[in-house]
């Protein structure tokens, strides 16, 4: 973070990300209520589930509640109305305006993205869990699993905001693609549904057998959903943001190298 | 018959188009394959966790999502453009237009413009692990077992598909998605991918009686699975998983003319 606010131009590049996501309020609150939806209806799928059992399970309803909220929350931040905008710009020639700033390009689209998942954050995510967090209790479905303690609640936050870095990774290493083939996409297509199920986005990891959750707690997509889930329900906080943290710092710098390395390959302007 | 002809020519030149990228297409295909299975495994993975949902077991309820993958996938391949995020865009992109000057109806050429053959990899995918599961679920293979399959895909799709046809009467006025569709279309499924009892009467009410969903998928699964059901949604039920979808269709098709009606009128 110290290293991409380290010039005025990152801010300000931030803060035209934040500034152009507002413009869509209309469209996040819109689908900020039908996370609302979407949510209760997975709380109510769990709450049969666990409900039939007469409660007695490993896993109580109170942590897969919190894991439902959070994927709600999270889910714009991962999986971005504007993907595969870089990779667009790679294939149309267009980066070569960001080339010409006296700026670090990499960290300039880091930057900017940042800026559109924080207004997602702020405005989308953090609705939806204050709601939930409020709600929850009055409902038959019951309270969450959320931090007791003040330090808890920071730890939290620290992770929430881990992820739209740690998204921007994800991403940006796959839109890399579009250096080498024009078929990016396709990539992109058969990796979505193996990556989404690793993160935790269809169903918790708690669930996975011993082996496949074993990969999904060390792999890069333990920072998208799992580790913000795991760090709100207070399970093992500490190694679980470290872990979130050396993941997202990886992601960003591997993307940074490979953006260099790339660029040294590809012919601008017909040099 | 000059319908029919005019959807076969016009699909069949969909599919060529498709076909012409080969690594959009493979790789398209790819994709829905892992969806379903992936999909498919998360379900089994939470059956699993609990060792049984509402009495079933893991096997049993991935042969109820196995179904509903199915009729979810005919519905992909066959009616994708009517789905409401896709007309929203085939109508702001004026698509919608230059289908109005062909010699087919509007319906016809959406339909046989949105032809998705990918899509089979995703039945393809739900059928096999629907004849696996069925083997550790006892599922006896009869013409009738078949029969009954067949019925429920068939009923399902035509739900995914009534359901999208019918909200295009909002998206027509707003040229934007209906979320409420999306949500009808995408919790459904969530919800009918379930034993259906385990929820409690309300829910029950809405996705057997309001949006038959639920019925299309879990009183076949009754049968195939030889369960008695509970009380409300029994196998007696089975008649009505194909007249539900049928009124469903009428209805969708009256909402479809009348917003095209409105948006030939504005245009």
């Amino acid at each position: 973070v110290l290293l991409l606010f380290g010039s005025a131009e990152h801010v300000v590049m931030t803060a035209a990300g934040w500034r152009r996501q507002l413009d869509e309020w209309r469209s996040m609150l819109s689908r900020t209520a039908t996370a609302g939806i979407y949510g209760l209806i997975r709380c109510g799928v769990f709450l049969a589930v666990v409900g039939a059992l007469d409660g007695t399970t490993a896993i109580g309803l109170p942590q897969l509640l919190t894991y439902v909220w959070v994927l709600e929350a999270l889910f714009p931040i991962n999986y971005c109305a504007w993907s595969w905008q870089v990779a667009q710009r790679i294939r149309g020639g267009d980066l070569v305006t960001l080339l010409a700033l006296p700026t670090n390009s990499f960290a300039t689209l880091l930057a900017y993205d940042l800026g559109r998942n924080l207004a997602q954050l702020a405005v989308r995510s953090t609705t939806v869990l204050c709601v939930a967090a409020l709600l929850m209790p009055v409902t038959p479905f019951g309270p969450m699993a959320l931090p007791r303690t003040w330090t808890g609640w920071v730890l939290a936050g620290l992770s929430l905001l881990l992820v739209p870095m740690a998204s921007f990774g994800v991403r940006f290493l796959q839109e890399c693609a579009a250096f080498v083939t024009s078929d990016y996409r396709s990539i992109g297509r058969v990796l979505y549904f193996p990556l989404a199920f690793l993160a935790g986005f269809m169903v918790p990891i708690d669930f996975f057998p011993p082996v496949l959750r074993g990969v999904a707690e060390w792999s890069p997509m333990f920072a998208l959903v799992s580790a913000p889930v795991r760090v709100l329900q207070g399970v093992d906080v500490e190694r679980t943001l470290v872990v979130q943290a050396g993941w997202t710092a990886i992601l960003c710098l591997s993307g940074a190298l490979l953006f260099r390395r790339l660029l040294t390959r590809t012919p601008v302007h017909g040099g | 018959v000059g319908e029919v002809r005019g959807y076969l020519i016009l699909a069949a030149a969909t599919i060529r188009a498709q076909i012409e990228s080969r690594t959009l297409f493979v790789t398209g295909a790819v994709a829905s394959g892992l969806s379903v299975g992936l999909e498919t495994l998360g379900i089994y993975l939470v059956a699993r966790h609990f060792g049984q949902i509402g009495g079933w077991s893991p096997e049993q309820v991935v042969v109820l999502n196995c179904l509903l993958s199915l009729g979810y996938g005919l519905f992909s391949v066959v009616g994708s453009y009517v789905s409401t995020d896709t007309f929203a865009g085939v109508l702001r992109n004026g698509d919608l237009q230059r289908g109005l000057s062909v010699p087919v109806g509007a319906l016809t050429w959406l339909l046989a413009s949105g032809v998705q053959p990918r899509q089979l990899c995703r039945c393809a995918v739900a059928g096999a692990v629907l004849v696996l599961a069925s083997t550790r679920a006892h599922v006896e293979w009869t013409a009738g077992t078949v029969g009954v399959v067949a019925l429920s895909v068939c009923a399902t799709a035509t739900m995914f598909f009534s359901l999208n046809l019918a909200a295009t009467v909002v998206t027509f006025r707003t040229r934007q998605a209906s979320e409420l569709a999306t949500v009808l279309t995408v919790g459904g499924a969530t919800m009918s991918g379930y034993p259906i009892h385990i929820f409690d009467s309300i829910l029950r009410l809405i996705f057997v009686y309001v949006v038959p969903i639920g019925l299309t998928v879990y009183v076949p699964t009754l049968w195939l699975l030889r369960l008695p059901g509970v009380a409300g949604i029994d196998r007696s039920m089975l008649p009505l998983t194909w007249i539900a979808p049928l009124l469903a269709l009428g209805l969708a098709t009256v909402c479809w003319r009348a917003g095209l009606r409105r948006y030939l009128e504005e245009s």
